[in-house]
């Protein structure tokens, strides 16, 4: 059930990020093309007084190009939104709610929907980017510059940088992921109410991020007045450990950092949805 | 749409009346056989369940009768169903002298009209 | 004939009304029951704690022995009132989503009834007019070989063309062991597919009495009755 409704979470999306995706990298293309075009004049005619053109042409692809970074990005945040938002909080709601699915399966396959989209899309950027720097050396320069990096890791930490690297990957997910739910969570909280739903939802948003940073200063100046024996345990503790050891504190620190945003706004999404769901 | 029915009365028993003037009037001939209960609620509009209960209670008036595997068919009994169409025509006669009655006419007088009429309409073809 | 629909001593509130009183109600299969009652007399409100998109304050609901959640929907075919469907999509992706999800979906009956209105499978839901998207969402719904339809003002706002369409195919649908639950408030053209008839009104099921009954005892049509029971 969770993969059908995956599915059809990403085949109603599809179609609007591969126009942003293709017209993102078009634009770097173009871009790229823009640029050497420029450069080319530039080294052929130095004296290109009445010919700005080619320079005034790539300045506008930057600009296009930067711009269509931004779109890809809003059209992702959009997109998530009103997945969840329309589809399970208005009219499409009477469809989805009465499939035998459960609110878990509802809402994961969002989620998962969501957090595919944006990682396609950080990655989609990234190759707009290479795009940019593309030379035939550079592939060379990376792939060298990877297997160096490999060698050293593994030397030092004794480890593979691969599965190190698979690590912080799922930190990221996570890290996406919490992002997400917060969305969510502020979606159904706005939903409580009768009237204004989504300018609630967005007061919400910002409330949750308020206590966010409140607690996270709290925890900040806290941990300043943390006793002495507090400081001389850790520092025992890290001093006895390999680099190895430090690095995978690292990750896991992160992660279970990032888990705790899971850890709170899942259940509120979950609970507030499966209990107090109010379809008009 | 539907069979015009009122809605005051139970609707059953309307059926009852209208399948029972359809098989006297031939519409339904002896031995044909009846569209399924569904087949028939929906051409009437209604219920499946009254359209059952009006089929049954016109098997026991002995003018449909089931054959359990194949469905309903209209009686072949002849002289019920001419004895049904007999019925419905003093109902309808009955109907008639009464209206006619309260319009001032006595027997005598109906009589000859309806004479008068039924010539009327022989002369004019 | 076991009851395909229990609610024991429902109570909902919400907006700081009491909607739903204490309300009990049973259906049996081979039924087709109307739910009639004045607007804001709680009958979308039952449907929707009958479905699982609300959650009663206190009391039951039992769908063929389940409470509501994935089994109960698995038996539930429900006819909202709303525009529900994606419009985004087209006649035949609805049709594989349906039959996707809901393993009671009767694939080729849907894509039959929708190809003798005429209805292509390639249009967009968006693109077809008010009264063709009523007829795919009833063709949707009744497609399911579930064990309790309920539909919510299912001849509302439709020509009478279209309200004679979806009345037959209502019938047309009918099983001994399915139950078919009608709100409306549109009684007269609704009641001679009737069995039953259930009267609420400010949350309390004022009536619930055999169609027939009421015809025979009373002596008045569904719609004359009601009239006088709801008489301001």
């Amino acid at each position: 059930m969770l993969r059908k409704l995956l599915k059809y979470e990403l085949l109603s999306t599809s179609r609007a990020f591969c126009v942003s995706y293709v017209g993102m990298l078009a634009a770097a293309v173009l871009l790229r093309i823009f640029v050497e075009v420029a450069y080319w004049q530039d080294q052929v005619m130095p004296e290109k007084v009445f010919f700005p053109l080619a320079d005034i042409i790539a300045g506008l692809s930057a600009f296009l190009y930067f711009g269509m970074i931004v779109v890809v990005f809003v059209i992702t945040l959009i997109l998530i939104l009103q997945r969840f938002y329309k589809n399970l909080l208005t009219g499409e709601g009477y469809l989805m709610h009465t499939l035998p699915v459960t609110t878990h399966q509802l809402i994961l396959s969002k989620l998962i929907a969501a957090v595919i989209w944006s990682v396609l899309s950080t990655i989609v950027v990234c190759l707009s980017v290479l795009i940019l720097a593309f030379t035939p050396e550079l592939i060379g320069a990376i792939f060298v510059g990877i297997g160096l990096a490999i060698q050293d890791f593994q030397e030092i930490f004794h480890f593979p940088l691969v599965i190190y690297g698979l690590e912080w990957v799922v930190v990221l997910l996570v890290a996406a992921a919490g992002s997400i739910l917060q969305i969510y969570a502020a979606i159904m909280l706005g939903h409580q109410a009768p009237k204004y739903r989504v300018a609630l939802a967005v007061v919400a948003y910002f409330v949750i991020n308020m206590i966010l940073s409140f607690v996270f200063t709290f925890l900040m100046v806290g941990i300043a007045f943390l006793p002495e024996s507090v400081w001389a345990a850790l520092g025992a503790f890290f001093s006895g450990m390999s680099p190895l050891g430090a690095a995978q504190v690292l990750v896991l620190g992160t992660l279970l950092f990032n888990a705790v945003f899971v850890a709170i706004f899942y259940p509120i999404t979950a609970y507030l949805m499966h209990r107090r769901l109010n379809l008009e | 749409m539907g069979w015009q029915l009122d809605k005051d009365r139970p609707i059953y028993l309307q059926i009852v009346e209208r399948i029972r003037s359809r098989i006297a009037a031939g519409e339904y001939p002896p031995g044909a056989k009846l569209d399924s209960v569904r087949d028939l609620a929906a051409e009437a509009a209604v219920n499946p369940n009254t359209m059952q209960r009006a089929l049954s209670e016109l098997e026991q008036m002995g003018l449909l009768r089931t054959e359990r595997t194949s469905g309903r068919y209209v009686t072949e009994d002849e002289a019920l169903i001419a004895a049904v169409r007999r019925d419905l025509a003093r109902e309808k006669i009955d109907e008639f002298v009464k209206n006619m009655s309260v319009l001032g006419y006595g027997r005598r007088d109906i009589v000859t009209l309806v004479k008068e009429f039924v010539e009327g309409e022989k002369n004019n073809g | 004939m076991a009851d395909l629909l229990v609610c024991e001593r429902l109570w909902k509130g919400y907006g700081g009304r009491q909607v739903l009183t204490d309300l009990n109600l049973n259906v049996q299969g081979g039924r087709i029951v109307g739910l009639l009652g004045p607007n804001g007399s709680g009958k979308t409100t039952l449907m929707k704690l009958v479905n699982g998109l609300l959650v009663p304050d206190s009391g039951k609901i039992l769908v063929d022995g389940f409470a509501p959640g994935v089994e109960s929907k698995k038996r539930v075919s429900y006819l909202p009132d709303a525009d529900y469907l994606p419009d985004w999509m087209t006649v035949d992706r609805l049709v594989n989503m349906f039959r996707d999800f809901y393993g009671d979906f009767d694939e080729a009956k849907a894509r039959e009834m929708l190809s003798a209105l005429k209805i292509s499978a390639g249009d967009r839901l968006k693109t077809l007019s008010k009264g063709t998207k009523e007829k795919v969402r009833l063709i949707l719904a009744m497609s399911r070989k579930a064990e309790l339809y309920m539909l919510d003002e299912p001849i509302g706002g439709v020509d009478p063309a279209a309200r004679d369409y979806i009345l037959r195919t209502i019938i047309g649908n009918y099983s001994e062991n399915a139950a078919v639950i009608i709100s409306t408030h549109l009684i007269y053209d609704i009641e001679q597919v009737l069995d039953e008839a259930v009267f609420l009104r400010g949350g309390q099921i004022m009536l619930h009495k055999s169609v027939d009954a009421i015809r025979e005892e009373d002596g008045k049509s569904v719609n004359d009755l009601f009239r006088e029971v709801f008489r301001c």
